[in-house]
């Protein structure tokens, strides 16, 4: 059913713009009842992933303005109390310490940047489509990108070797 | 500066000779990390999310009294034709015969009784709300706690046995796969089976990438499976 399929996926994507679960679960919660009403005005059903997910953005961008704290810049101090120190040289981050890591890292920048990582990164969207969901210029999207993805690297950079990295290419 | 947190941002000035009619080269790492260790919904939450979901999507409710307008209407061409049927059937009987008349007679009663019953059975089992699937067609008439709870196994059926991605052949054994994207899987499998799929992998086309994500985790509640399950990222970079 295209609600459970499409439930996790969006859940990552909010999540990242919005780091709260108990909001994050309203927040689909709306988007889904959103679509249901808005269903006719769906042209195709290969539209409904870019469809969905710009109802999904929309409604965590109007909940995001209504708090102000949200607007202001990101506070350097919480990404210190957030994540503990750089592991030893033989040591792993574990997969929860990772998560914490990527969110405490996400929340240096500001929401719009989020959003753009979470559709090109974990959406794999191109930044033209990125654009149309977020309805600003391609060249916006790009700029933002490029300025986020700078700003992880360099925040995750110390961390880098410590990621698990088994694979199995087969 | 506003305070939506939307609003143009110093940093959008920076690199103004930065290239921004073409896409910027994809930093695999970076994405690699950020789609392994974004944040998902729990085992609880996604079981949870169509209930809660199927109490705020509107659902046509029957009327709630018997001579409400639109059960009336809907039922007297019913309860017309079975009262025409038992008069043609008194006329048909020659006179004298009363015994005859006075069968057709309970008949015809009897036959209003069990239209006026059905309309009632009918009436009770709409007043419990029933699942809206989008797109899908609608229930079979049973009562509403046995079609909420079949409803339910279904959804956690096929969260168990939802189809192998990328046109592999379903496995012997119990796997969940989560959809990130089109190219990307999450596989989750119990400890015990962890030999197994590692085993299939090898069988796999080339450019089928599997990158173990986490050790065992938690129960999944939402599966009732009582072991601890790996997950793996399952990529197809064909």
């Amino acid at each position: 059913m295209l609600v459970n399929e499409s439930m996790p996926i969006l859940y990552r994507v909010v999540y990242q713009i919005y780091p709260n679960r108990d909001e994050v679960y309203d927040i689909l919660q709306d988007t889904f009842v959103k679509a249901y009403r808005a269903l006719p005005g769906l042209k195709t059903p290969a539209a409904w992933n870019g469809w969905i997910t710009r109802i999904a953005i929309n409604t965590a961008k109007t909940r995001l303005s209504r708090r102000k704290e949200w607007a202001t810049a990101p506070e350097h101090h919480l990404f210190e109390n957030t994540v503990s120190e750089v592991p030893g040289a033989d040591d792993r981050l574990e997969a929860e310490d990772s998560e914490r890591l990527l969110s405490a890292a996400l929340q240096q920048l500001s929401a719009e940047h989020r959003a753009v990582v979470s559709l090109v990164e974990l959406q794999e969207l191109n930044c033209a489509e990125a654009a149309e969901i977020l309805q600003c210029p391609a060249g916006t999207v790009r700029s933002r990108l490029f300025y986020a993805r700078k700003k992880l690297s360099q925040i995750l950079a110390p961390y880098k070797k410590h990621w698990v990295s088994e694979s199995t290419d087969v | 500066m506003s305070n939506s947190p939307f609003s143009r941002r110093p940093e959008d000035d920076s690199d103004a000779d930065l290239d921004l009619t073409s896409d910027p080269p994809v930093d695999l790492e970076l994405r690699d990390f950020i789609q392994r260790f974004s944040v998902g919904p729990t085992p609880e939450e996604q079981g949870q999310f169509w209930d809660d979901l199927s109490q705020k999507l509107p659902v046509q409710k029957a009327p709630a009294h018997l001579l409400a307008p639109v059960t009336f209407k809907r039922y007297l061409p019913w309860t017309a034709l079975a009262s025409g049927v038992a008069v043609v059937v008194l006329l048909l009987v020659p006179f004298g015969e009363n015994n005859l008349q006075q069968v057709a007679l309970s008949d015809r009663l009897e036959r209003q009784e069990t239209l006026a019953s059905e309309a009632l059975t009918d009436r009770d089992s709409d007043t419990a709300s029933e699942p809206m699937v989008l797109g899908a067609p609608p229930a079979a008439r049973e009562p509403a706690p046995q079609r909420i709870a079949k409803a339910k196994k279904a959804e956690r059926d096929r969260a168990v046995d939802s189809q192998a991605p990328f046109g592999l052949a379903e496995p012997d054994f119990s796997v969940r796969w989560e959809f990130l994207s089109e190219k990307t899987v999450l596989v989750h499998v119990l400890v015990k089976d962890q030999g197994k799929l590692l085993q299939w992998a090898k069988n796999w086309p080339a450019g089928l990438v599997l990158t173990e994500v986490s050790a065992p985790s938690a129960p999944d509640a939402a599966q009732q499976l009582s072991e601890k399950t790996w997950i793996y990222r399952l990529e197809d970079r064909r």
